[in-house]
């Protein structure tokens, strides 16, 4: 049913962006609050290739992924020089001077407008406006995403990785460049956040500001962190759950005078009683 | 990867999760069969920036439907969150789940656009009384309706009023404000009238000072605010009145509502508003307005959005009377309609934009009233 | 111009003001209680409540109830903040959780609480008022400046004045002090660490109502005010140097004045910007802030 290829099309989206953050956060513990950003970026880059010139899906959706690594690149340098909760504050300002920039550079992105219209992949000349088509592109990019990350944290550079997760300190000692590791996490990170960015924008067909502030982010967040820090399939669960959760509860039947907010509030709890009972979420192998 | 354990929650959680949906289509399609009832569905604001005014639709949708004694008739009601994706779902969900021909909705643009797809695929007829980009006049598509008219109206009579003269616009850094501020200033040139302040502010900011500084500075006679919120509305004018400014306001339609006169009070005293609805001169739209405080213990926030979303639900009603519950039918029928509602007189042109024009009002003595133009 | 100056500094008033409430608990407890300025609106949501009752059904004057508001929802939430610490935040402490780990358990406090306001009092927006007609500020120096808004700003300055001593000058303070930088250490000497938290919570609580309250004034009351509230506070009290009173008003009065003059010459739609372009600044130059506590 439609319905149900909708809600599994933006798991699928949200399952690229939470796999590609719990690399960054979960496995290296990078706490960043700017994926959301990265995913914006994503967006608005194959977006505005779309509408704008005239090339088709893509390299549309390359090229934007392309520019979210460039950025991303970028503000890696002022965000990694910092640990802990002060990297998670700068990265809090910077998604929300990103966010700024969408709105307010209007001959770029079109400001609080938006982008209107965005057309629905074509692909060697087959137009694939049907819904079960694009969850099948979707699905294949994620299971591309997965195997990615996968090979990555069983490969020796996993192992570096894994050690600078433990310690900074003492991997220094050993010689690694912690640094240049540590950059080159985020912007992989960054990339695929702005993949599935990329596939947001060609599916929802219009975008706007509003949808890339600061709450994205943070469900994005809350994906890895219910997931569980470290692991990609609980990644996935986490970003199937919180797609989905809200959707379910429409059909809780709550008095809708109440039920909007009970959404959020269900959240807030959320939040709450994973960082008291499992900080480790679902099926991590982290605490956070 | 997972270990035993959690190869068991793996599965168990994606079994709830494939339960709770199919469950949930279930008892949608049960309640279907054992009530007949008509299912209309509704997509808003119910949370969010605009929540105040998305809860006004659905509270002027319920006491419209409990105007006309109707028990065969039932409104879903889904939170849009103001974004894109949630009112996608939203509007999907209506569609497949719950089988809709008709949707009120939406206020956001964001979602109104995200949704735009999802109605033209399933074919189902999608009212808003709330949207009035004049964008939406082209992209809306032939499921498209709304009877909030389209902001080239408003437009329209705002710079009919303050050509010539020296105006100073502050605008709110959303899609309403931004395209409401481009037209108006096309048409503004049109009388050779070029504004001596352009501010704009983001959703949410509560301190205009600065602003207002500039607008005194540029000297300007008049000073319109385009702002959908009532709060930033009353904000404005509160914090131009402590500054001193002296000049005539001019505001749209969100300062005809309690929630803009509890933040202004008296500092609203002789404000204009360019009004889509709401002629307190009409008595069963004061009616109206005291049916809502009756039964909501609170004035409603958004006067204006009130009475279209009233009228929305009547026109609707009148639709399923006349030609059945068909989206089809549905849409051909509102092109021939041309219904005496609280709003005016309300028909539709060929992209579903409707007839009703705006109206100027006057703050005297804390009450609307009509200005003779 | 003065005018712009003025304006920073009244809103950076406001912002330091609920700065220090945030900055004392961050002494005792070392985490960012992200949850603080929304514990603040709900008080001021009260203080409105408890005003409009007296005023609408007992015939009181406007601003006898909103000082009776004031005095029993300071309390009252001051009372909640102790809540907040004890079934809350301490047993996520005694869990081990980590500082990252704090602020995402406040930051679902504060939906949750944002959320309940919504509820219970609607999504419209609340008006506190002291009287029934808008005046025009007074006039000096060409900048004007409204009865309301010299209040605050006398409160903030007081406020910071009193609490500076209090932190630095009372036994209680040096308490809180010293359970902030190491809380077993502190249990060593015979300190009540709980005792103190609970304490410094309760005042702080019950400041960000009065703060909130007074806010309210000039801004009404939103539900989601308390986010936006929050979001100030971190920037000015990384700014400031967080922990220290003196940092919560140099820094929310140059975030004020950063803001406003930021709207002025980039316009008002950069305000955001400027906001978190100096937190990012602050961050990467000098993230101990101003003034070390």
């Amino acid at each position: 049913m439609d319905f149900i290829v909708q809600l599994a099309i933006y798991s699928a989206i949200a399952s690229i962006a939470a796999v590609s953050l719990n690399y960054v956060v979960g496995f290296t513990g990078i706490m960043s609050i700017s994926h959301a950003s990265f995913y914006g970026i994503g967006a608005y880059g194959t977006a505005l290739l779309l509408t704008k010139t005239g090339l088709s899906f893509v390299p549309a959706l390359l090229l934007g992924v392309l520019i979210t690594g460039l950025v991303a690149a970028f503000a890696s340098v002022p965000i990694l020089r910092l640990r802990e909760d002060s990297l998670m504050l700068v990265s809090v300002g910077f998604a929300l001077i990103i966010h700024s920039l969408m709105l307010n550079w209007q001959s770029l992105t079109n400001g609080p407008r938006g982008v209107k219209s965005i057309p629905r992949p074509e692909i060697f000349g087959i137009s694939l406006t049907d819904k079960n088509f694009y969850l099948v592109l979707c699905l294949v990019l994620l299971v591309l995403t997965i195997i990615i990350f996968y090979k990555i944290t069983k490969s020796p550079y996993g192992t570096v990785i894994k050690g600078i997760r433990e310690n900074e300190e003492v991997m220094k000692n050993y010689g690694y460049n912690v640094s240049k590791y540590k950059h080159s996490v985020f912007v992989l990170g960054a990339i695929f956040a702005g993949l599935a960015g990329g596939l947001f924008a060609s599916y929802i067909q219009y975008i706007s500001p509003e949808s890339f502030i600061l709450l994205p982010s943070v469900f994005m967040l809350i994906m890895v962190i219910l997931g569980g820090m470290g692991s990609i399939g609980g990644s996935i669960i986490g970003a199937i759950l919180i797609t989905v959760i809200p959707e379910l509860m429409r059909f809780a039947g709550l008095p809708s005078s109440f039920a909007a907010e009970s959404n959020q509030i269900v959240y807030g709890i959320i939040l709450f009683a994973l960082m008291y009972w499992r900080p480790q979420g679902l099926f991590g192998k982290y605490k956070i | 990867m997972l270990m035993n354990k959690q190869k068991h929650i793996l599965l168990a959680t994606m079994l709830t999760v494939v339960v709770a949906l199919v469950l949930g289509g279930c008892s949608t399609k049960v309640a279907n069969l054992s009530q007949e009832k008509i299912k209309l569905g509704y997509v808003g604001p119910l949370t969010g920036d605009l929540a105040s005014i998305g809860n006004d639709e659905k509270r002027a949708i319920q006491l419209a439907l409990t105007a006309s004694g109707r028990t065969d008739i039932e409104v879903i009601f889904e939170d849009s969150h103001c974004n894109g994706q949630a009112g996608s779902n939203a509007a999907q969900k209506l569609v497949n789940v719950d089988q809709v021909q008709l949707i009120m909705g939406a206020g956001c643009s964001d979602a109104t656009l995200a949704m735009l797809p999802i109605i033209q695929q399933g074919q189902v007829v999608l009212f808003s009384s709330l949207s009035t980009s004049p964008e939406l006049t082209k992209v809306g598509g032939e499921y498209f309706f709304r009877n909030a008219p389209s902001d080239d109206k408003a437009t329209e009579v705002l710079a009919k009023l303050i050509k010539n003269k020296k105006i100073a616009l502050v605008s709110e850094n959303n899609d309403f404000g931004q395209a409401f501020l481009n037209d108006l200033k096309v048409k503004l040139a049109e009388f050779d009238t070029t504004p001596v302040a352009d501010e704009i502010f983001n959703t949410g900011t509560t301190d205009y000072k600065t602003i207002l500084q500039k607008v005194k500075e540029s000297k300007a006679e008049v000073l319109a605010v385009i702002s959908n919120s009532p709060v930033s509305n009353g904000l404005v004018i509160k914090q131009a009145k402590e500054l001193g400014l002296e000049m005539a306001y001019y505001g749209t339609d969100s300062i005809a509502g309690s929630e803009f006169s509890d933040t202004a009070q008296d500092a609203a005293e002789g404000v204009y508003a360019i009004l889509v609805a709401a002629n307190t001169a009409d008595d069963r739209v004061n009616k109206l307005l005291q049916l809502y405080e009756n039964t909501y213990l609170e004035g409603p926030a958004s006067d204006a959005y009130t009475v279209l979303s009233y009228d929305r639900m009547n026109i609707v009603l009148k639709a399923i009377d006349a030609v059945g519950y068909d989206a089809e039918a549905i849409r051909n029928y509102l092109h021939t309609i041309n219904y005496d509602g609280l709003a005016g007189y309300t028909s539709f042109d060929e992209n579903g934009d409707s007839s009703i024009l705006p109206l100027v009002l006057r703050f005297e003595d804390g009450e609307l009233v009509p200005v003779q133009q | 111009m003065f005018q712009v100056l003025v304006n920073g500094i009244i809103v950076g008033g406001i912002y330091a003001l609920i700065t220090i409430g945030f900055n004392l608990i961050y002494s005792a407890v070392r985490f960012y209680h992200l949850a603080y300025g929304a514990v603040g609106i709900l008080g001021a949501y009260l203080t409105y409540q408890i005003q409009k009752f007296i005023f609408e059904t007992q015939g009181g004057g406007l601003i006898t109830g909103f000082l009776l508001g004031l005095l029993i929802s300071s309390i009252v939430t001051g009372m909640l903040g102790i809540l907040i610490w004890k079934f809350l935040y301490r047993p996520l402490r005694k869990n081990g959780a980590s500082n990252v780990s704090m602020i995402v358990a406040s930051f679902g406090l504060l939906i949750i609480l944002q959320n309940l306001i919504g509820l219970i009092f609607g999504q419209s927006a609340k008006t506190i008022r002291l009287s029934e007609v808008t005046t025009q500020g007074y006039e000096f120096l060409s900048a004007s400046i409204t009865k309301n808004q010299i209040l605050i700003l006398i409160v903030t300055l007081v406020s910071v004045f009193v609490f500076e001593l209090f932190l630095h000058r009372t036994k209680i303070g040096t308490a809180i002090r010293a359970v902030g930088q190491n809380s077993q250490l502190a249990a060593v000497v015979g300190v009540k660490t709980e005792k103190v938290i609970y304490i410094t919570f309760f005042i702080a609580s019950f400041l960000s109502v009065l703060a909130s309250s007074l806010i309210a004034l000039e801004i009404s009351l939103k539900p989601t005010y308390g986010l936006m509230l929050i979001l100030k506070v971190i920037v000015a009290s990384i700014i400031g140097g967080i922990g220290s009173m003196r940092g919560a008003l140099v820094g929310g009065l140059m975030l004020g004045v950063a803001e406003n003059f930021g709207a002025y010459y980039f316009g008002s739609q950069w305000q955001d910007t400027v906001a978190f372009g100096l937190l990012v600044i602050f961050l990467l130059v000098r993230p101990q802030g101003l003034f070390k506590k």
